[in-house]
């Protein structure tokens, strides 16, 4: 009898202890549980915003596009400013806004990769004695200068740069030879220059042209003693101004050789 | 027998109230985890710049244009120091809606030829600056 009464004892002492347990497991699947799983989808809403963000971040540092603003024609009182971008990165661009001085016109314009767009001809007030800065602003924010620096309006008639053909060389250390030609003008231009010594910078080479026309840039590196022209070149570059710009870029990098 | 229905009511009753507790404790400091990593992420997408400025000589004021290029709408509040003058009163709580832009307008004292340094501070605490020389 004694045996019998010491075993419901034990089997009603346990209750509490099922019913903790139930009570903890319960409390662990119904608050514990959802809070992590809360906390964790946030972590990973903050964590796909940082990364795409750190994507347009990306995008925004590889955008490349030079832009050129010229008189529309050399004729005096000429109130018309041209355009013209060149996209030279692997995205398309979108053009928000054009800036001349302190205004603005609203643009919507798409650039895509690696193509060249005017923009058109944009109308100026002539102020004379008047520096005239041209910028363009793309949609992921960069803002660009006109790679021919403020134009210049005086008596009348625009200053702008001489038609030229400038050369950027991306250089380590290297003695160089650039030459331009044209063979087709009457009389054929031809132009030659060699580096002072070892250059260890990049640099830019410029050269005054004398008229418009196709020219054909060749740009040569010493290595153990013989002229090696890099990749790249040579480059044919139009210069129809005031069709297009007045000066010409052309880049290259004197690490790449043929 | 009375003793085990006593301590099970007890540990029922006792459970109730943590599991009560747990739950109304978890469910806080989850919305505040959410809330604390919304306002980070909300500071960390901001992006903004100071995308032109401009100087009338007329009336001493400073114009300077503010684009917002990113997904959320900002508050921002524009400080401007004149070399050798001094600052000026800053221009606050100016919104610029998310893709906008929105020109603010400082008055300052005769800055012609002078160096203006432009600091836009946002109010999830983003900074970008400027500097610009007034013709």
């Amino acid at each position: 009898m004694s045996t019998l009464s010491i075993s419901v004892h034990r089997n009603r002492r346990g209750i509490s202890t099922i019913l903790g347990v139930i009570i903890f497991v319960g409390l662990l699947f119904s608050s514990v549980l959802p809070m992590y799983l809360v906390m964790r989808e946030a972590d990973t809403i903050y964590d796909k915003e940082i990364f795409e963000l750190r994507r347009l971040d990306d995008e925004r540092a590889r955008e490349k596009l030079y832009v050129y603003a010229y008189p529309a024609s050399k004729k005096q009182y000429e109130n018309q400013l041209k355009i013209r971008v060149m996209n030279r990165c692997d995205l398309d661009i979108k053009i928000l806004r054009v800036w001349i001085n302190d205004d603005y016109i609203v643009q919507n314009t798409m650039v895509s990769s690696m193509m060249d767009k005017d923009l058109g001809t944009f109308t100026v007030a002539l102020i004379e004695g008047t520096y005239y800065s041209v910028k363009l602003t793309t949609e992921r924010g960069n803002v660009l200068t006109s790679l021919l620096g403020s134009l210049y309006y005086l008596n009348g008639y625009w200053y702008t740069p001489e038609l030229s053909i400038c050369i950027n060389i991306q250089n380590d250390q290297g003695q160089y030879k650039i030459t331009v030609e044209n063979t087709i003008i009457v009389p054929p231009f031809s132009y030659t220059w060699f580096s002072d010594g070892i250059i260890h910078y990049d640099f830019i080479k410029s050269v005054n042209v004398t008229e418009s026309g196709t020219y054909t840039v060749r740009v040569y590196i010493k290595l153990k003693g013989e002229w090696r022209e890099l990749v790249g070149s040579p480059v044919d570059v139009l210069l129809d101004y005031p069709e297009g710009p007045p000066i010409a870029f052309v880049f290259l990098d004197g690490r790449k050789i043929k | 027998m009375i003793s085990s229905i006593i301590l099970a009511a007890a540990a029922i009753t006792v459970g109730g109230m943590v599991w009560g507790f747990a739950q109304s404790a978890t469910t806080r400091v989850a919305d505040s985890y959410v809330e604390g990593v919304m306002t980070l992420k909300e500071e960390c997408v901001e992006r903004f710049t100071i995308e032109h400025v401009g100087y009338s000589a007329s009336n001493n004021t400073l114009r300077v244009w503010i684009y917002n290029y990113g997904p959320n709408n900002i508050i921002v509040d524009i400080y401007v120091e004149v070399a050798e003058v001094g600052s000026a009163p800053p221009a606050e709580g100016i919104t610029v809606p998310s893709k906008a832009i929105v020109r603010a307008q400082i008055s300052i004292t005769d800055a012609s030829g002078k160096e203006v340094s432009i600091k836009a501070v946002s109010r999830r605490g983003n900074n970008v600056y400027s500097k610009y020389i007034c013709p």
